[in-house]
């Protein structure tokens, strides 16, 4: 287990400005890395029928902006997530990332999903050191920078550890590690914390708190989460299914870094009273 | 503490349980023949068997390895035969579609009827008994490859295709390992199958090897010598079988199955 006491605390770092210095240039300096993303509709041909995932949707995120995603499950929010990533072909629309039109894959980007994706067969650093093989890069040059991640996700004792020996937070820190490696200047999670119990949830919350603390990367997380949202976005919106539509979208002015204790303040309390009464109305109309 | 932990690894090594089984089998063998008195030409008796070992002793040997060599044999042919299949139908949709009836009709054909053709067709030596090995462990082989290598996450394949990397960086860095578990326990059935292969073809045509040795004994009415066959044959196939799970061990040590409990 790790014991608290290894975990970079919000708290310390944001009382020690050097070391927060250096995951600024852990991470990265910023790009234009912004989304636009136009008119996109996405259908899927089912034995059921047609299903719309998603229409007519618009969103523009600026470059740097941490946005969270909320709604209900099966809304279309890992379609939008994989369609932005170049994954999933849109039906009409466009999207366009760092001012380029996305119509395949691209390489400049981390993705953590739900699951975290290890491959069982490779050590902690190894499994975020995959990401450097596959991309043909030299792995030699970037395994400080392995550990560097290890050390800032408190997971240094373990980096020699196979999958298996590990918890399932320290499992998705490992794949957040293994987004964050390449430094790309975009971070897609599509619900990275879903599977986690609730206080893993908050400390690893915490721990990405941290690392895109100024980091400048473009960030699009969904959760189902409304308070985890809150507590790491710049921005949230909120989706709702049939039709697919993003019914808030809330700028979240709270000053950063963010601190655990800020998560009872009435700041914070009020943002998450805006959305929450909007999906409950949505319920109940 | 040392002894305690030298005792827990006899208890958790196979041996702590494979030790008694086979003497109390043993035992029980005994107590049919010599108390029960179950005639000798149904079961001998060890003491009769163990005979028999000690006066044919070159001539098994002699048997078992050309045997082996068919089992051998027919591993490797199943072996290059259902890796590469797998692959045609993992990576090609329109050759899988065109596959899926071969292997359904195919598994329906009982390849122990197919042997006697295999005779007709390739004559009496090694070889057709190899095919024969080789044919009966295909279609385990291939299923198991194939189950591996497509199961395979999709969303691990998306994460791959934003990694940028080339389709055989893909195979070899993510899905073969994700496979390896599979790939082992299709290369296990193999063996196993090969061994039974191998003694159909011994049975079908063969004038060598330990199956050809068991159907003289038994047409002799020698069961003690029939006796002594059966028990090299289950050796040998349980040696092959645990050198293919040595490899397992060491290729796929980092799989829950391969997790013994300590405490
Ligand atoms: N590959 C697919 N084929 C068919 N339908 C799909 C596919 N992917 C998603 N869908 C459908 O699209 C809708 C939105 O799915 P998804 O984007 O996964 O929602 P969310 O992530 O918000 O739960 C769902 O109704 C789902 O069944
Ligand atoms: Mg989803």
């Amino acid at each position: 287990m790790v014991q608290p006491s290894e975990r970079p605390q919000i708290a310390a770092v944001s009382a020690a400005p050097v070391e927060r210095n250096s995951v600024v240039q852990l991470l990265g300096s910023p790009g234009s890395h912004a989304i636009t993303v136009k008119g996109l509709s996405k259908r899927f041909q089912t034995k059921a029928g047609l299903v719309t995932a998603l229409s007519d949707l618009n969103l523009a995120v600026d470059s740097g902006q941490f946005l969270s995603v909320v709604g209900p499950s099966g809304c279309g929010k890992s379609t939008l997530l994989k369609i932005v990533a170049g994954l999933v072909p849109p039906s009409s629309g466009t999207v366009e990332v760092g001012g380029k039109a996305v119509v395949k894959p691209y390489t400049d980007v981390g993705i953590v999903f739900q699951r975290d994706l290890l491959l069982e067969s490779r050590t902690a650093i190894e499994n975020i050191l995959l990401q450097i093989e596959m991309r043909g890069l030299p792995v030699k040059q970037y395994v400080d920078k392995a550990k560097d991640l290890l050390e800032k996700v408190g997971l240094t004792d373990f980096s020699g550890k196979y999958p298996r020996e590990l918890s399932g937070g320290m499992r998705q820190r490992v794949s957040i590690c293994r987004a964050l490696i390449h430094d790309p200047p975009l971070l897609l999670m599509d619900e990275p914390f879903g599977a986690l119990d609730a206080l893993t949830r908050d400390e690893i919350a915490l721990d990405l708190a941290w690392l895109c603390e100024r980091s400048r990367k473009t960030v699009m997380f969904i959760t189902h989460s409304i308070s985890e949202a809150v507590f790491l976005s710049d921005r949230v919106i909120v989706m709702t299914a049939r039709p697919a539509a993003i019914v808030k979208d809330m700028i979240v002015d709270i000053a950063r870094p963010r601190s655990i204790e800020q998560r009872d303040s009435a700041e914070f309390e009020q943002h998450l009273h805006q959305i929450r009464e909007l999906l409950f109305q949505k319920r109940n109309s | 503490m040392s002894a305690r932990i030298g005792l827990r690894a006899i208890y958790d090594s196979g041996w702590f349980t494979m030790v008694p089984a086979t003497v109390g089998v043993i035992a029980l063998w005994y107590f049919t023949t010599n108390v029960l008195k179950v005639p000798s030409y149904l079961i001998p008796g060890p003491a009769s068997v163990i005979t028999s070992f000690r006066e044919n002793w070159p001539s098994l040997a002699q048997e078992s390895i050309a045997t082996l060599r068919e089992i051998i044999g027919g591993f490797i042919i199943s072996v290059a035969t259902a890796v590469p299949l797998a692959l045609l139908i993992i990576y090609s949709p329109t050759f899988e579609r065109f596959m899926n009836p071969l292997i359904v009709v195919s598994q329906a054909v009982p390849k122990v009827a197919v042997a006697p053709l295999f005779l007709v067709w390739f004559g009496f030596g090694e070889f057709p008994k190899m095919l024969i090995a080789a044919l009966i462990a295909f279609f385990p082989m291939l299923i198991s490859v194939t189950v591996g290598l497509k199961g395979l996450d999709p969303d691990m394949l998306d994460l791959a295709r934003s990694m940028g990397a080339p389709g055989y960086r893909v195979f070899w860095k993510v899905r073969l390992p994700c496979a390896l578990p599979n790939v082992f326990a299709g290369f296990k059935l193999a063996i196993t199958f090969s061994v039974i292969g191998a003694v159909v073809g011994e049975f079908v045509g063969g004038d060598h090897g330990i199956g050809y040795l068991i159907q003289l004994a038994s047409g002799a009415q020698r069961s003690d010598l029939l006796f002594a066959g059966l028990i090299v044959l289950s050796v040998m196939g349980l040696a092959l079988f645990y050198l293919v799970e040595a490899f397992e061990r060491k290729f796929v040590f980092w799989h829950h199955s391969q997790i013994t409990p300590t405490a």
